[in-house]
């Protein structure tokens, strides 16, 4: 999966979990941080539910707890083989 | 026929004599389901108390448990009901938020509780290593999984209803956390009203409960563990963060293991909603949910009306299963619940004159309307009644304190005495903080006379975000206010400060999100930057919580007011647009 393929992917589960902000999610990077979604803790755990859902695999807590950035959460699905 | 037990130990020794095959069953993260017997809990709780004394751990001391998978969680939680050892359950660390507020605040309960062990997942070790150097009775860290495979089985202590069951510590700020003492009666009393009075459970028809409540917390750890256990009757354990990601795993269970009760606060009903798919709700048949319990925060009427259509309409929920409820920790658990057979019932009271004289009195036409849920009547042997400021009794449709008395009061905040004397008073009320009134012996809660915040579920005390913010650059130090509003499906957080000479705005309303977002893991919905001077203080320079939330509401903040209407002004027409069409519901009788 190339970058821009996991930002659609990522952006596909921001919107189901947010609807409303989609427009605010048209331009993120994977450079950026986790925490500048502006999500709740409820609603990120949801977005990775959404993505997990997609790629067919649950990721570690462990390794979740690690992830700072939308560039970390990409390499978790890559790992996820997507 | 179940004797009545006096203690939740005893029921957990004897349980299985009188219903050996039910069982609670454990799901794992992975969604794998694992079932303990009644028998086979009472075996493996006695080897795990056992294993508690072989630590050094004697009757009546603390240790705190900080366990991910409910499996390890329950069956070490009721290994220490049986040996009188008293276990604290905190939660875990989250995902994507900052260590170090989450250490203070842990150490903090640990050294409050004067705990000597701490037992933690073994994936949370390496987190929680640095716990052991801060809290000076903690002697030893040990991962949970060690007591697991163990056989040896010991003599255990007499346990009396007198005895301390846990410590369940509830919002209290940083700096003073408060830990409700939780006799063994008090759970039994207490487990006997959900289940006798309110939810009947069935021993006889193979009745449970199914639940993803955090187990660190009330609801789940005393409504989903306790109550069932001890009434003869089984439950099944999803793991919270399962549902969070997954939320169809929830209703799925009710299904496959035909379950009859559940609960959770009013977020996780719109959020169940707003996930679940045409095929999910074909595929369901919840003719067996009988309790369809919401609790643990502000209920939204409307959000249970939803929930009811949608799957009764597809997956035959019975309608009247919704059960709104009312409790909190020092009460043990629940103070008022439904009965289980009625309908759902909410008064509409004219909300003028509700707000400006407390009264309830009924809906004017083309007047602003408010709804309010009944939580139904006190368990027998139990009051709840309203209160003034000067503790007079209110009568019946009178908005005031709630205060509440009977057997299910917890002992008080462990060796705290100045909050004890505050909320537990001599003459057995005590004060719940909450606002409400009592109608026909129903309770409804209104408000809440305490500055606490609610969000999904989760208590968070204002000062823990004020003191968060109150260092930033550009904010005038200390002139930072937190408090909630209502929100679609819960509250929302609210932030007004006063910014320095020249600061910019925008970059503090950047800088304050990102920083409660990082140290607590809660989103900012609104930030309100005020000029020196703005922010509502009484004479002696005291910061004035409720005072600026209703200018808030009202668009009323700051020198001209009208600047901050932006924000508010579509809530306040969501307000009144709500408040319309709550009157024309009760004009056409639909309710």
């Amino acid at each position: 999966m190339n970058d821009p393929q996991i930002v659609a992917m990522i952006q596909d589960a921001l919107a189901s979990v947010a609807p409303n902000r989609k427009a605010d999610f048209a331009a993120i990077k994977l450079d950026q941080t986790i925490e500048s979604l502006g999500l709740d803790s409820i609603a990120t755990m949801e977005m990775v539910g959404a993505i997990e859902d997609k790629v067919s695999s649950t990721f570690p807590d462990e390794e979740l707890a690690k992830v700072q950035t939308l560039g970390d959460l990409a390499k978790l699905i890559r790992s996820a083989g997507a | 026929m179940l004797p009545k037990f006096l203690t939740v130990a005893q029921a957990i020794a004897e349980v299985g004599r009188y219903y050996p095959e039910h069982d609670m069953v454990f799901q794992d993260l992975a969604g794998k389901e694992t079932a303990f017997t009644f028998v086979e809990l009472e075996r493996e709780t006695a080897v795990r108390a056992t294993a508690l004394f072989d630590l050094g751990l004697a009757k009546g001391d603390r240790f705190g448990m900080v366990v991910i998978e409910p499996e390890d969680f329950v069956l070490t939680f009721l290994a220490a009901l049986r040996s009188g050892i008293v276990p604290v359950p905190l939660y875990p660390p989250m995902s994507f938020a900052s260590l170090d507020a989450y250490h203070e605040r842990t150490a903090k309960v640990l050294a409050s509780a004067e705990a000597r062990v701490v037992f933690a997942s073994t994936r949370l070790q390496n987190v929680l290593w640095s716990l052991v150097d801060a809290v000076p009775s903690l002697e030893r860290l040990l991962p949970i999984e060690s007591l697991r495979g163990l056989t040896t089985r010991g003599t255990l202590p007499a346990i009396a209803p007198s005895d301390v069951a846990f410590l369940q510590y509830t919002s209290g700020s940083t700096a003073d956390p408060k830990g409700v003492v939780v006799t063994q009666g008090s759970l039994i009393a207490n487990a006997k009203g959900i289940i006798g009075e309110s939810l009947h459970l069935d021993p006889e028809k193979n009745e449970k409960g199914i639940h993803w409540l955090p187990l660190y917390h009330d609801m789940g750890l005393i409504g989903f563990v306790i109550a069932p256990l001890v009434n003869g009757c089984g439950s099944v354990h999803l793991p919270t963060m399962r549902f969070i990601k997954k939320p169809s795993i929830w209703m799925d269970a009710m299904h496959r293991h035909r379950g009859t009760a559940t609960f959770a606060p009013n977020f996780a009903y719109a959020l169940a909603m707003k996930r679940v798919t045409p095929e999910d709700l074909a595929g369901w048949d919840l003719s067996c949910l009988r309790v369809l319990g919401c609790g643990a925060e502000p209920i939204h009427p409307e959000t249970m009306r939803q929930f009811a259509d949608l799957f009764a309409t597809h997956s035959k929920l019975p309608r009247n299963a919704i059960m709104p409820a009312y409790g909190m920790a020092e009460a043990t658990l629940a103070i008022a619940l439904k009965r289980c057979d009625d309908m759902m019932r909410t008064v509409i009271v004219d909300a003028e004159t509700f707000q400006q004289t407390g009264t309830v009195s009924d809906p004017v036409e083309d007047r602003p309307a408010s709804e309010y849920v009944s939580c139904g009547a006190p368990f027998s042997g139990h009051e709840v009644s309203a209160f003034d400021e000067q503790g007079n009794l209110l009568p019946e449709g009178r908005e005031g304190e709630l205060w509440h008395r009977g057997p299910s009061v917890a002992a008080g905040y462990f060796r705290n005495p100045t909050a004890t004397a505050e909320a537990f008073r001599a003459d057995g009320w005590l004060r719940t903080g909450d606002l409400g009134f009592v109608l026909d012996r129903e309770v409804f809660v209104t408000g809440r006379l305490k500055d606490l915040i609610i969000l999904n579920g989760r208590n968070v005390h204002p000062q823990a975000v004020e003191w968060e913010i109150a260092d930033l650059d550009g904010v005038r130090k200390g002139n930072v206010v937190a408090f909630s509003v209502p929100g679609e499906s819960s509250e929302q957080l609210v932030v007004v400060l006063e910014t320095r000479d020249g600061a910019d705005s925008d970059a503090v309303t950047v800088a304050v999100k990102a920083k409660v977002q990082k140290e607590l893991a809660i989103t900012v919905a609104d930030v309100v930057c005020l000029g020196a001077g703005d922010l509502p203080k009484t004479s002696s320079g005291k910061l004035q919580r409720r005072k600026t939330r209703q200018q808030y509401l009202e668009g009323a903040l700051g020198a001209e007011g009208s600047r901050t209407f932006g924000a508010t002004a579509s809530r306040v027409t969501l307000a009144r647009h709500v408040a319309k069409s709550l009157w024309s519901r009760a004009k056409a009788a639909v309710l």
